[in-house]
């Protein structure tokens, strides 16, 4: 992360408990509060991972040829293909090509910081016992509609990238991983536009654009 | 290739990712071409957790991803 131009505040430190799992706090031996408007963390674009990796997206700008912070890094999912399933699906078969490159992949050292699928506790995951409890509550209705939701767009994707030929498409049949990569990419995510800074039509006077919560 | 709606697309942000969410955290994001960053609108004191906060979301996203963090205010009924 610091190789690539990432900052975490020396005020700052990562922390674990049993309660929060790992997290972020202001050192205890601070002599003073951390003040307001301290940037605590910054992550460079080029570290982060969406659709924009997966198209290679080349923000357009005058005059010099620029340099894209977005690489596909090794993973090149065909054009059709994207325009087949869509974002949402490109940027899930996109993360589960990054994990299935393992030790050789540009992320691989936050893909193993990610929840495996044996760590995943949402109801999706759910079986036996458990899955039997959520049946009788109003979550019931709502998994069923996501998992076959997922599963149509897994073997729609599939089929497509067999039919193209994809090299190692046979790979991406691991239901198991499958079922695990969308969770990811909705784990912790935030719209394209506080990476980009703009949107893919660009817009100059946005060239810095802040993302307040709702 | 057609012209992108901005919400459709996801990006997964390592280190701020760290972060739990917090509903009612006070914090910005500065998103620039280069990086991005995670500003606290709050004095922090000293040991106390740094949340972020991911924005609302509805019963169905809190449910079927894992946040980190509390949930509030999700019913599950039987």
């Amino acid at each position: 992360m610091t190789e690539h131009g990432g900052h975490l505040d020396e005020r700052v430190r990562f922390s674990r408990d049993e309660q929060r799992g790992v997290h972020i706090q202001a050192k205890p031996e601070q002599p003073s509060d951390l003040p307001r408007r301290t940037c605590v963390l910054k992550a460079p674009v080029a570290l982060t991972m969406s659709y924009f990796d997966a198209i290679d997206y080349r923000p357009p700008t005058e005059g010099v040829q620029p340099t894209s912070p977005f690489s596909s890094r090794g993973v090149r999912l065909p054009g059709e293909f994207v325009d087949a399933v869509g974002p949402e699906e490109t940027t899930a078969f996109f993360l589960m090509g990054q994990y299935l490159k393992g030790q050789d992949g540009f992320w691989f050292p936050y893909i193993r910081s990610l929840p495996r699928p044996d760590e995943l506790t949402t109801p999706l995951y759910y079986d036996g016992e458990d899955l039997a409890w959520l049946n009788f509550t109003s979550l019931a209705a709502a998994r069923e509609r996501r998992m076959q939701l997922w599963r149509a767009n897994y073997e729609k994707g599939l089929e497509i990238l067999e039919k193209l030929r994809f090299e190692n498409a046979n790979h991406f049949t691991w239901y198991e991983t499958i079922r695990w990569s969308p969770l990811p990419t909705r784990l912790t995510c935030e719209p394209g536009t506080c990476i980009c800074g703009h949107p893919l039509s660009y817009h100059p006077e946005r060239s810095l654009q802040k993302f307040l919560p709702a | 290739m057609t012209e992108l709606r901005e919400d459709k697309i996801s990006v997964l942000l390592p280190l701020i990712d760290a972060t739990n969410h917090r509903p009612l955290a006070k914090v910005e994001w500065q998103a620039g071409t280069e990086s991005i960053g995670l500003v606290v609108m709050d004095n922090v004191p000293p040991g106390v957790e740094i949340a972020n906060n991911y924005g609302p979301r509805n019963n169905e996203q809190c449910k079927f991803r894992s946040w980190k963090g509390p949930h509030t205010n999700l019913k599950v009924v039987q």
